[in-house]
């Protein structure tokens, strides 16, 4: 058996390692290491090594490994301090398996029906905010709409009433418990933070549990379902369990959403040739209508919208490395991995390998045309969601729920950015920096009736309709 | 690039195309294939997700592991076929393009 490590990147302080330039700039290193070392590579922080996998073939072996070689428990010890040692995939397995029973589900695409109608109304409760012309900073603005819409869903529709924009600033909070590089021990102003605002949302999802339970809501909402849902042995769920679900849900949709969306939306505003491809289709599907009429059935027809979705995943990743550690000795490549020591894939950089994509810096949403010759279309080669076992639950929402937004904005709206767009610094998920400026007028709207999509789409005979 | 084919009991057809990090279940899923339910995830614990490999394509995809052999075995009122393979274990790659699945005319209920 070889003992070679993985090739590490040069320069590093003893024992810190890369930890300062990590911390500073994480996708510059990973970025390095891919331009002086190629697909393997590893570097140090404070005495832990961390193995990077880049391309298709190294993504797939990492989907494939995961609780085998790889373990995915292991890898992510914030999750433990913001959540706990009982929920999810820090649970025995047993558990984890019964928690996943009662999530999964939810999440079918087709199940995605009875949340169109959510996202649309709280994308055109923005309109309304907006009003007909201003400006906005994308973040602190679609942000707290990707909130509405998680806890709209999650949560019932009274959040509204009950909280308003307090819950995005608490989750904010809560979210700063993210902490890939420093030790958790460490009581920094970030940490604190988070632990108290991870109470305070306790505190608020009790007594909103202990009033549903009182006056329980017919017919269900997502929120009185998970209340009354049951384990598969027919024991009732926890509280604790439902309360750290519901967190889990809103902080994993909102924290990766609001940079995701925000990235898409800038990437369509600096791009106006696909801009127009955009909204001819939008003008196809959705007529002269200010988003009210956009259904489950149109948002599925906006395909040049997934297709530009797609590319933002790409050249953006808000999920911008994957980790795992290893459960024992690997060998790769005739390399060895260390029983213990990291692994991480990183789409930001895997993204953007010119042995994959070809002008990989260049905004082109029709690279994932399937219909096309010249499609860039590897498998495992676009992983902003993961992949394998642990891909993403909550994709098909994720997407469903950009696709609104931009939507809804795209037809009300003529709007130019203001700011140059460039990435948030630090090992936080992978945002816009702010201020990223959005400048808006309402636009003058067509007469036209929106398409007969499900007449369309009979007639072209799609299995979807 | 992998297209697969999923052929309903009735013999519809349906063809994705993976370029994502997914597995076989997971494109079904995606694409709104019906008869692949997937209610654990992925985890190898609900057998809902079964599908029979089209026979020219068997050798090919491989046999199941141990773990999950031991599940499709313990599935009830499921015909399982030499051919039968969780589709949330079958990792998609470049080989598996024009791969070709049956999908069974009932899943396991739990």
């Amino acid at each position: 058996m070889t003992t070679a490590t993985l090739p590490p990147i040069d320069g590093g302080a003893p024992f810190l390692g890369h930890l300062l330039p990590f911390f500073r700039d994480p996708v510059a290193v990973l970025r390095q290491g891919y331009q002086s070392k190629g697909k393997l590579f590893s570097f140090g922080i404070m005495g832990r090594r961390m193995n990077v996998m880049l391309g298709p073939e190294h993504n797939r072996f990492f989907f494939e490994e995961t609780d085998k070689l790889l373990s995915i428990r292991e890898s992510m010890p914030f999750f433990l301090k913001m959540f706990s040692p009982d929920f999810y995939s820090f649970a025995e397995m047993d558990e984890y398996l019964r928690q996943r029973a009662v999530i999964m589900p939810r999440f079918k695409a087709a199940a995605m029906k009875q949340y169109v109608g959510v996202m649309v109304e709280e994308s055109l409760n923005l309109v309304n905010r907006l009003g007909d012309e201003g400006e906005f900073d994308l973040i602190p603005t679609l942000g707290p709409v990707v909130m509405d819409i998680a806890a709209h869903s999650f949560m019932g529709k009274e959040f509204h009433e009950k909280l308003g924009h307090e819950f995005f600033d608490l989750f904010r909070d809560f979210s700063g418990g993210m902490e890939f590089v420093l030790p958790l021990w460490l009581p920094t102003p970030k940490m604190i933070k988070s632990q108290r605002a991870k109470k305070k949302l306790h505190a608020i999802l009790q007594s909103w549990i202990d009033k549903r339970r009182a006056a329980p809501l017919d017919p269900p909402d997502f929120f009185q379902g998970m209340i009354e849902s049951k384990y598969p042995d027919g024991r009732p769920i926890p509280d604790e369990l439902i309360r750290h679900l519901i967190l889990l849900l809103v902080w994993a949709g909102h924290e990766t959403t609001a940079g995701q969306v925000s990235w898409a939306l800038a990437d369509i505003l600096q791009n106006r040739d696909y801009e127009t491809v955009l909204r001819n289709e939008l003008e196809l599907v959705l007529g002269g209508s200010d988003g009210g009429n956009l259904g489950w059935e149109q948002a599925i027809a906006m395909q040049k919208m997934d297709l530009a979705l797609r590319e933002t995943e790409r050249l953006h990743p808000v999920a911008f490395i994957l980790s795992r550690k290893a459960s024992s000795d690997i060998e790769r490549d005739g390399y060895t991995i260390r029983k213990g020591d990291f692994v991480l894939l990183a789409p930001s950089v895997t993204h953007r390998m010119t042995e994959t994509w070809v002008e990989p810096d260049r905004y082109n949403p029709e690279r994932f045309n399937a219909e096309r010759d010249d499609a860039q279309i590897e498998s495992n080669s676009l992983v902003g969601f993961g992949g394998g076992v642990h891909r993403c639950a909550g994709v098909n929402f994720a997407r469903m729920e950009m696709k609104v937004v931009l939507a809804v904005l795209l037809q009300n709206y003529d709007m130019e950015l203001l700011d140059e767009v460039k990435p948030i610094a630090g090992a936080g998920t992978y945002w816009p920096a702010q201020p990223c400026r959005v400048r808006y007028i309402k636009k003058a709207r067509s007469d036209a009736k929106g398409a007969d999509i499900a007449e369309m789409a009979k007639a072209a005979g799609c299995p979807v309709h | 690039m992998a297209k697969i084919t999923y052929i309903q009991p009735d013999g519809s057809e349906r063809t994705c195309v993976n370029f994502e990090g997914m597995t076989v279940m997971h494109l079904a899923i995606g694409n709104l294939v019906d008869g692949i339910d997937a209610n654990c995830g992925g985890m190898m614990q609900c057998g809902t997700c079964h599908v029979y490999i089209a026979p020219e394509w068997a050798d090919r995809v491989g046999p199941p592991s141990t773990d999950e052999a031991a599940m499709l075995e313990a599935l009830d009122g499921v015909e399982i076929r030499p051919t039968s393979r969780l589709s949330c274990q079958i990792q998609l790659g470049e080989e598996l393009d024009g791969l070709v699945v049956e999908i069974p005319p009932d899943q396991p209920g739990i």
